[in-house]
């Protein structure tokens, strides 16, 4: 039986990291099958992350053999990192939704990358899929991550994500580098709809710390709240002690010269705090400014008429 | 029969070569194989008049290309389409030159190159800078229809069409070719046949020309009234270009990646495709590509959606149809992107030319060869 396929071109961007000679092929073969069966026109990206393990060679040699679509083999200067990676692979894709395949895990049954889809159809330009349950510190990094963000969507741990071409235009509209997709799809502003599945993701190295670090602080207000809980909770701890201080004075017989000592501290630190909560407003505006070019953003219009 | 000079090959260099012969009263038969004139690549390709911007890695390319503009203008004004904007942008991702680059490069070789937002044409964050230049493009029915009413008011020069040399042979101070029902002799040979270039050069045993093939597709787009007067060329790297196709009223879509669908290293051409064609094709003896059954499948969804990548969505094309043609591309010229136009004089007495170029107007080069055995 024929089967009606799906006209909208497909992009499936695949990071390919150092020592995946052997999961390579059994990914690309379960996804080629997947795009083969519901799809007219698609294309495949992978994005070779100088690795010297012979992945590329495994992968041209498949693609040789198996596929009559477009397979396109980035092949980075040298090791840049998931995320710059997927940059590049986004940026090369052509298709109206792109699939972005962090990790070739694939603890998901296959259908789940139709189904996302079928998701992304109903009006959602970013469609993200991933376990239900996750690591510990997984799970308090996005915790930290979704308090303090201000997009409307949580992120969390995803096995790989659909988004639309609009999703692309507009998150590059906002700035012009990604350096953490995820939270950018987040804060696009567009309609995000998450779909899980109930296996596990295992960790995969990289260097998460300074990811999670620079993520939060250019996505979040996290930086700004902090000095300025740290600054309030300061400037009570302060003012109780100028209280103190002129208790003493006043009521005791303080050493001489200990007032003033203890004045010029308090008053002084006081001082201290609020300039750095100053400073680190002004960071965070400055941050803002550079980082983001588009200061609003619309999810949609919906004109009502008589 | 005896004339001055034989050419093989009805594409414009052979048409100007006979022109230029024909009006100094030189008698000169031209062999063409397909039926008619300009069928293969003098009307299977952009109709791109260069002025230089394709080759930002190639001055010399870029101020000879400038250089013969003028001229091609000034003696073909009447086959241009020259009132539309012609808009070259750099790729913000994949691009071998960027912005400021192409500036620099337009400043040095002294071309018009003015900024335009890239926010008017392309998408957020496609394109880091967008130029408005001075590029015309050529219409080759009326061009051939110059050409043809040029000669046929020259009856020293005879145009043969079907009729594709099957032996060539030095016979003392002339060669002797046969073609059909034709034996001529001539003691000067110009071989002007593009991508049959070095099929002339194997009958003959002298050295190749060292090319590889690409059987490319170049697809003609009707538009809406947003691009009807713009065209529009993504640089520098594996982008595409979408610009007026002559006089015709529709665009041509070309892409790096997707125009050529299958390349050939070998120096007379042998793709899987042959075995298909019903005998008419085969190395050593190329058929149109354009009017063969195995021609390939369109590259339409995959060029399209590229184009649709980059520009917005108020600039709209649809599909007309395609246009096949053999490209032959000199393997040297790849890292430096130059295409430069090589003409080799392999003999003297009698002489045999060879010339291969892939641009329309650097076709003055051939004054000069042209003149040979003349003083």
């Amino acid at each position: 039986m024929a089967k009606n396929k799906e006209s909208n071109f497909l992009s499936a961007v695949v990071y390919l990291p150092e020592g995946s000679a052997d999961r390579a092929v059994p990914f690309l073969r379960m996804l080629y099958g997947q795009l083969e069966e519901h799809f007219k026109q698609y294309e495949i990206i992978c994005v070779d992350d100088r690795c010297a393990d012979g992945t590329a060679e495994a992968v041209r040699r498949w693609a040789a053999e198996n596929l009559d679509k477009p397979l396109t083999v980035l092949h980075m200067s040298l090791r840049q990192g998931r995320e710059l990676c997927m940059n590049a692979g986004l940026d090369a894709a052509i298709g109206d939704f792109v699939y972005e395949f962090d990790t070739l895990q694939t603890p998901y049954a296959p259908e789940m990358i139709w189904q996302a889809y079928e998701k992304a159809l109903e009006g959602n330009d970013i469609v993200t899929v991933g376990p239900e349950k996750t690591r510990a510190c997984s799970r308090l990094f996005y915790s930290v991550f979704n308090r303090f963000s201000r997009s409307a969507y949580p992120v969390g741990t995803d096995a790989f994500r659909l988004v639309s071409r609009r999703a692309i235009n507009r998150v590059h509209a906002v700035s012009e580098h990604l350096p953490y997709r995820k939270a950018a799809y987040a804060a696009s502003g567009l309609r995000v709809a998450a779909l899980t599945f109930s296996g596990r993701l295992a960790a995969e190295d990289g260097e998460r710390l300074d990811l999670a670090a620079d993520s939060l602080a250019l996505y979040t207000a996290a930086g700004y709240r902090l000095s300025l809980t740290v600054t309030v909770g300061m400037l009570l701890l302060t003012l109780a002690e100028l209280v103190y201080t002129l208790a003493v004075a006043f009521t005791g017989r303080p050493i001489e010269g200990w007032t003033t000592t203890m004045f010029v501290l308090t008053v002084g630190f006081f001082g201290v705090f609020l300039v750095l909560t100053l400073v680190i407003k002004y960071l965070s505006l400055l941050v803002d400014l550079v980082f983001r070019r588009q200061k609003y953003l619309v999810e949609s219009i919906e004109k009502l008429q008589k | 029969m005896t004339w001055d000079k034989i050419i093989v090959g009805a594409g414009l260099y052979g048409l100007y070569a006979a022109e230029q012969c024909g009006a100094r009263g030189q008698r000169v038969l031209v062999l063409e194989k397909d039926p008619g004139p300009f069928m293969r690549a003098t009307y299977i390709n952009q109709a791109r008049v260069h002025m230089g911007y394709h080759y930002p890695r190639s001055y010399s390319t870029a101020i000879k290309s400038a250089g013969y503009f003028e001229r091609f203008c000034r003696d073909y004004g009447f086959c241009l389409l020259t009132e539309f904007d012609q808009v070259y942008a750099t790729s913000a991702h994949f691009s071998w030159t960027n912005a400021e680059q192409f500036r620099r490069f337009c400043a040095a070789a002294h071309i018009r190159c003015d900024d335009v937002s890239p926010d008017k044409y392309f998408n957020p964050g496609q394109c880091d800078g967008a130029f408005l230049t001075t590029e015309y493009t050529y219409d080759a029915q009326i061009l051939k229809k110059h050409f043809l009413e040029k000669l046929a008011a020259l009856p020293n020069v005879t145009i043969a069409y079907s009729h594709k040399p099957e032996s060539v042979q030095r016979a003392g101070s002339v060669w002797r070719v046969k073609a059909g029902d034709i034996t001529a002799e001539a003691p000067f040979l110009l071989n002007a046949s593009y991508a049959g270039v070095n099929e002339l050069h194997a009958m003959l045993g002298f050295e190749p020309f060292a090319i590889k093939y690409e059987l490319c597709e170049m697809i003609l787009c009707t538009v809406n009234e947003r691009l009807k007067n713009t065209g529009v060329t993504v640089m520098d790297g594996p982008f595409f270009s979408l610009m007026p196709f002559g006089r015709t009223g529709l665009h041509s879509l070309t892409s790096v990646t997707f125009t050529p669908h299958v390349t050939s290293y070998d120096s007379l051409p042998t793709f899987a495709c042959q075995a298909r064609s019903g005998g008419c094709c085969r190395p050593g003896d190329l058929a149109n590509c354009n009017d063969c059954p195995a021609r390939p499948e369109s590259a339409w969804p995959m060029m399209s959606q590229l184009a649709r990548k980059y520009l917005r969505e108020e600039y709209g094309f649809a599909y007309s149809h395609s246009l096949f043609s053999m490209k032959p591309i000199l393997k040297a010229s790849e890292i430096d992107d130059s295409r430069p136009t090589v003409i080799r004089q392999y003999t003297a007495d009698p002489a045999f030319v060879s010339v291969l170029s892939g641009k329309i107007n650097t076709v003055y080069d051939l004054d000069e060869v042209l003149r040979y055995g003349e003083e």
